[in-house]
């Protein structure tokens, strides 16, 4: 498009020309003749990412938001070792699974629990073998200043039962770390304490946001999230104890629709490698012995 | 209820302000014209997420506007229904100028005169000349603010909080219900927003019908 227009300002801009009648026809063929190459070029190039795409296989991946950016360090390991390519979207679990029921093309869902997985499989959506477990997921409550450092469960309910501050949570209908979020605040006896002060976000990257932006003083997020951005300086967070809320088991799963089931197969074999394990444990998951 | 408080503070609020504004607008040769008159156009242009980014950050208590909120007022301005208020009325804001500043716009500047010699004070000229004539362009500029603020969607998500009682309108419920796909409920929401929004929006046109309106009327 430049290039055109590139030569169609020299039709008009030499002044000179406009004097000679004949100079200006020759300048104008020759601007027209180049035109012309330049816009099958353009045309040429247009088409090469659309041959490129043929060429390759993509995967698309839905990813619960709480671990996209973990994804977004294991995607292109798996990338530099494996022809296809991956796109990521991301959204709370919940969320993931109505867009899927409703017929979104996902190759894979990386849940961030095993209930969702487990409705797919029983919907016929997802073959039983193709189901695995790639971590155990930890949730975490962050907070300003060092309060919540190496704090106990009744030291951190008395702050926040003792605080006005406002406390965000992923939407515990759709977020499996909203849904633990809640149990926690049960646990501790404040989910009641609580109400009027809960902000809820729509996945655990929002209720991150509104920590970050300042606009809340608690949120509930997980480990990984405090790894890949969440440790703001001035920031303490407090590792819930696994006895207050439901295990995350984050389940994979393929797609028993999927048109790249060989390479959606080896992406799920690549969660279990050294690598990614090693990957997982440095980001705050657990993972199988 | 929320969804109807919230539009209708927005719109009251947009009256108040966008009723000088627009009158400014219409009677000014001013240079920065275009500009202002850019500036107001700009929610129609910009993606929500622009301004629910940039209010997310302003509500902050560590901002200015958060902050000066909160010694004032001593609540805290996020996820609250003031924030919401302020959100709809930024992005609403064209919806009730722009009517009304074209209403504003056909009074002949004559008329105006014309009372004036006739001695008319400037209450007298409001009440029996800017009034009449405006008012159309009031009823299209309430209708329209109000309308949009209940439509309004993009921000609430942003800004919202999803807080019950506070700032969970109807748009973010029924988004809640598609995704937990409660389908039932989400039709009886949505089907409740469309019976409302017709009623409301053909109650506002039988009001405009030429026939119901007095001789002279420039909308």
């Amino acid at each position: 498009m430049v290039p055109g227009a590139d030569a169609a300002d020299r039709l008009t801009a030499p002044s000179g020309a406009r004097r000679q009648s004949g100079t200006l026809l020759i300048t104008l063929t020759a601007a027209t003749r180049e035109a012309q190459a330049l816009r099958f070029r353009a045309f040429l190039l247009l088409l090469l990412p659309w041959t490129a795409c043929g060429a390759e296989e993509t995967l698309r991946i839905a990813v619960a938001a709480s671990f996209r950016a973990t994804l977004e360090k294991i995607v292109p390991r798996f990338e530099s070792s494996h022809p296809a390519r991956c796109r990521i979207s991301s959204a709370a679990t919940g969320v993931l699974y109505a867009q899927l029921v409703n017929g979104a093309d996902f190759d894979l869902l990386l849940a961030a629990d095993d209930q969702i997985t487990g409705e797919l499989v029983r919907a016929g959506l997802v073959r039983p073998e193709g189901r695995i477990l790639y971590a155990y997921g930890q949730l975490i409550l962050i907070a300003r200043g060092a309060s919540l450092q190496d704090a106990t469960s009744a030291r951190v309910a008395a702050l926040v039962a003792g605080s006005s501050g406002r406390i965000a949570l992923a939407n515990p209908a759709t977020a499996p770390y909203g849904l633990a979020a809640q149990r926690t605040l049960e646990a501790l006896d404040l989910w009641q304490l609580t109400r009027g002060r809960r902000a809820v976000g729509q996945n655990a990257a929002q209720v991150l946001q509104y920590f970050l932006t300042g606009n809340v003083d608690y949120a509930f997020v997980s480990l990984g999230q405090w790894h890949n951005g969440g440790a703001g300086s001035g920031h303490s967070y407090w590792r819930v104890p696994q006895a207050l809320y439901p295990p995350l088991r984050q389940e994979a799963v393929l797609l028993a629709r999927s048109a790249h089931r060989p390479a959606a197969s080896d992406f799920l074999h690549f969660l279990h490698s050294a690598e990614v394990r090693q990957l997982l444990l440095a980001d705050g998951y657990g993972v199988e012995p | 209820m929320l969804t109807v408080q919230l539009a209708g503070c927005t719109t009251l609020i947009l009256l108040c302000l966008g009723a000088p504004l627009a009158w400014w607008l219409a009677r000014t040769r001013n240079p920065a014209k275009p500009l202002i008159e850019a500036i107001i156009a700009l929610p129609l242009v910009l993606p929500p997420t622009v301004i629910g980014f940039y209010l997310l950050l302003a509500f902050s208590p560590r901002h200015a506007l958060g902050q000066a909120w909160q010694s004032l007022l001593g609540t805290q301005l996020a996820f609250s229904f003031n924030a919401l208020v302020i959100g709809s009325v930024i992005y609403s804001l064209p919806f009730v100028v722009q009517p009304l500043q074209a209403s504003f716009s056909a009074i002949p500047r004559g008329l105006l005169e014309a009372a004036a010699t006739l001695g008319a004070g400037p209450l007298d000229r409001l009440r029996s000349v800017v009034w009449p004539l405006a008012r159309p362009g009031f009823v299209a500029a309430a209708s329209l603010g109000f309308a949009h603020t209940v439509g309004e969607f993009g921000i609430v998500l942003m800004i919202g909080g999803n807080i019950p009682g506070e700032t969970q309108v109807l748009a973010i419920a029924l988004y809640d219900q598609v995704e937990l796909l409660n389908y039932e409920a989400a039709h009886r929401i949505a089907l409740g927003l469309i019976a409302v929004s017709l009623a409301a929006l053909t109650l506002i046109y039988r009001s405009q019908q030429p026939w119901r309106r007095g001789p002279q009327r420039w909308l």
